[in-house]
């Protein structure tokens, strides 16, 4: 993982916020993490000019403003972030979201488990991903 | 005319005597009463010698006598009873009349008999031997064959004469020419026997068209019967349809020319204002272009049409009618007038409507409950997930600085969290089952419960023992699917020891299949049967975190929404069995009512209760 390159987290939920936060700590894994907490939000980030992109996208699906899959449609359409790896981190397991998410090209779809030591598990299975997958250039 | 019936009554002897022989000897036996007078008229009297001028007189008178009877054209006879030649006499006249001269006849005494018509012969014995048996005069008619072959009409006369005595002596007779008489008499007879043939001929004729007229009237007046009966039949079964439904009749153009009361009665319109109209006076503008071409094409077509109409009334208000129009067709094919027949369906149409607004709005609730469900569970979980996360840091950062009891309370609240997520889940799961919809596919048990087998993977100690040949059956995959893993899971956690056997088998049981789960765990009180089936109850701990008492919510949900239903059967320390009907045969569910729950709605307020406000 490169140190340099950034996480992106977009989630409103504070805790869980703290739970990426302390996972990561957890997992010795010093890449800088950045958060959104929205859709627009991150939408701006994303397109603030002389900002780097981050290297992936932790992506929650309910959020005020602007909810995950409504900010995947636009980061998807829009040629300069489409592919940016996005890994969606929710609590939902309904059938709908899944598909709608694989539609739209997500990399990986993660449910928030309820015990902090399930959360880091998934944490450690995004890192082992984004480390030891191939990223576009 | 010809053959008078012989008189038998009055004969001593019968008529047979045929042969000329008999009534020869018959006439021969009279012989010796009659003495010799007949010589004495035929030849001269036999005289005494004495008188010779009486006697000379009396010769001359004879030949005068002679003379005169033989210048008559009638052939003049005596014939004696014996038959004797010199008795005898016939008149000159017979040569004429039959070619044989007097003496001719006179020498061959039954040459007469000869001559007679072999056919009139029997006639003659029955008639003559009656003249000679009664001594009456004798008349008749015979035909004679002449000499030359001609026949000849004869008509005889003949009488007996007597002696003093009263004894017959002898016969003396004459006979005339009646041939041309009787062969008027023939053509007259044969005229009126024509006629009388054609008048019997005419009257067969007649009395057989007489017949025929008469069968002709009696099929008209049956004809006319049956008439007036169908017609009578046809005013009823009008009267009968003018009493049930709406009826007009129209021309192949559609225009109106017959209404009945009750046509009136529901357009509001007078009859008057009706005929000659087409219907169009009633049009709601509610159907499309498209629906009234099809209308008209398909009975101009000459084919019935039925369908259901919404009309309008002359005051504007609308009205359903489920119709029929029949065209009535004429010899070229061609419809000569269309009949309609309707009913009032808006009261149906209505109820209709109410229920689609009702089921649809059952939907709806049935939606936002699932949703709220959905919502509020998915709500509950970011927080739960956030105690449970700010619970265990806690205990990792501060675990020293709160003691042995922070620290197991600190577990505790952690277990807590646990249980709350599974219940949960449990929510999602169970709204869930109501939202999921699948195709119905043809599933194989056997293959699914292999599956459900594998992904179940049951400790070592538990025996799964599925029987062989377990059906096929049409039903939405993941249903089955749930029913079989809840179960099959709840006999293995609550098994209640390390080792165990589930039997699973299926039994026809007429329009289902009967499916049981057996288990040898410890079994269920009675009193539980039903509770064990509503969601969150289970019979264990409430701390269990495993037990949420979802699963056979999920089961009976699952169960109940495949047409089936479930039951539990147990036996306290032996076990228990749950078993569960399944339909062999089911029609897809019609979900697009729902979808669509107003189409075809009226145009007037329908009296629902307005939605539940959220």
């Amino acid at each position: 993982m490169n140190p340099s390159i950034s996480i992106l987290l977009v989630e409103d939920d504070v805790v869980d916020v703290m739970s990426v936060k302390r996972a990561l700590r957890d997992l010795n894994v010093v890449s800088p993490l950045e958060v959104a907490g929205n859709g627009e939000e991150a939408l701006a980030r994303l397109r603030k000019p002389g900002c780097p992109p981050p290297g992936i996208i932790l992506l929650d699906l309910n959020m005020p403003r602007m909810n995950g899959l409504d900010f995947l449609k636009i980061l998807k359409a829009d040629e300069n972030l489409r592919r940016i790896p996005v890994v969606v981190l929710t609590t939902s397991k309904e059938d709908k979201d899944r598909l709608e998410s694989f539609n739209l090209s997500v990399a990986g779809y993660m449910v928030k488990p309820v015990e902090y030591s399930g959360f880091v598990e998934v944490v450690r299975t995004i890192q082992r991903y984004w480390n030891q997958s191939e990223m576009p250039p | 005319m010809t053959n008078a019936p012989p008189d038998k009554g009055n004969s001593e002897k019968p008529g047979e005597m045929s042969s000329v022989g008999t009534l020869m000897s018959l006439a021969g036996a009279f012989l010796p009463v009659l003495g010799s007078g007949l010589l004495r008229f035929a030849s001269g009297p036999p005289g005494a010698a004495e008188d010779e001028s009486m006697e000379a007189r009396a010769q001359k008178a004879e030949r005068r006598y002679k003379s005169l009877v033989e210048q008559i054209p009638v052939v003049t006879f005596i014939v004696s009873f014996g038959l004797r030649k010199s008795e005898i006499y016939v008149s000159p006249y017979v040569e004429k009349l039959l070619g044989y001269t007097a003496k001719e006849w006179v020498e061959d005494p039954i040459l007469w008999y000869q001559r007679l018509y072999p056919e009139d012969r029997v006639r003659w014995n029955k008639e003559f031997s009656r003249t000679i048996a009664l001594a009456e005069p004798f008349k008749g008619d015979y035909r004679f064959l002449a000499k030359d072959g001609r026949v000849v009409w004869i008509h005889g006369e003949v009488t007996v004469v007597r002696d003093d005595a009263g004894r017959p002596s002898f016969l003396q007779g004459i006979g005339y020419e009646i041939t041309e008489l009787k062969l008027a008499e023939q053509v007259l007879r044969r005229s009126s026997e024509e006629l009388d043939q054609l008048v019997k001929a005419r009257t067969v004729e007649i009395s057989a068209a007489n017949r025929s007229l008469e069968g002709e009237i009696k099929l008209r007046e049956r004809i006319e019967a049956d008439m007036r009966r169908n017609l009578k039949e046809l005013a009823d079964v009008k009267a009968a349809l003018d009493e049930h439904a709406i009826v007009a009749i129209t021309d192949p153009k559609g225009k109106i020319n017959y209404a009945n009361e009750k046509f009136c009665a529901i357009s509001k319109y007078a009859r008057w204002e009706l005929i000659g109209q087409d219907h169009r006076i009633i049009n709601s503008g509610y159907h499309s272009k498209e629906f009234m071409r099809e209308l008209w094409t398909t009975i101009t077509q000459g084919k019935v049409w039925k369908g259901e109409i919404l009309n309008r009334a002359k005051d504007g208000s609308l009205y359903w009618v489920d119709t029929t129009i029949v065209p009535f067709l004429g010899e070229d094919g061609k419809p000569t007038q269309f009949v309609a027949i309707r009913a009032d369906i808006t009261e149906r149409k209505r109820a209709q409507e109410r229920q689609n607004d009702l089921m649809g709005e059952l939907k709806e609730i049935n939606e936002q409950l699932n949703q709220f469900a959905y919502v509020v569970s998915h709500d509950l979980k970011a927080p739960l997930r956030a105690i449970s996360s700010l619970a265990d840091w806690l205990i990792t950062d501060y675990g020293d600085k709160v003691g042995e009891a922070g620290r197991e309370q600190f577990a505790m609240l952690l277990g807590r969290t646990k249980r709350m997520n599974a219940l949960v889940d449990g929510i999602l799961r169970y709204s869930r089952i109501t939202r999921q919809h699948e195709e119905l596919v043809m599933v194989d048990v056997n293959q699914l419960l292999r599956e459900v087998a594998e992904m179940l993977a049951p400790p070592p100690g538990i025996v799964l023992r599925v029987a062989p040949g377990l059906p096929t059956l049409p039903c939405e995959r993941t249903r089955l699917t749930q029913i079989f893993e809840n179960l099959i899971s709840n006999a293995v956690k609550y098994m209640g020891k390390p080792e165990g056997e589930i039997y699973i088998g299926c039994e026809d049981a007429g329009p289902n299949w009967k499916f049981h789960v057996r288990d040898t765990g410890p079994g269920i009180e009675e009193r539980y049967f039903e509770k064990i089936f509503q969601i969150f109850q289970t019979l264990a701990a409430r701390d269990d975190r495993e037990s949420t008492g979802i699963g056979l919510a999920i089961v009976k949900k699952n169960i109940e929404l495949s047409g089936g239903r479930v039951w539990v059967e147990s036996t306290v320390g032996q076990g228990s069995t749950f078993f569960f009907l399944i339909p062999k045969a089911r029609a897809q569910a019609d979900t697009s009512f729902f979808l669509h729950p107003k189409a075809g709605r009226l145009a007037q307020p329908a009296e629902a209760p307005n939605p539940p406000s959220k």
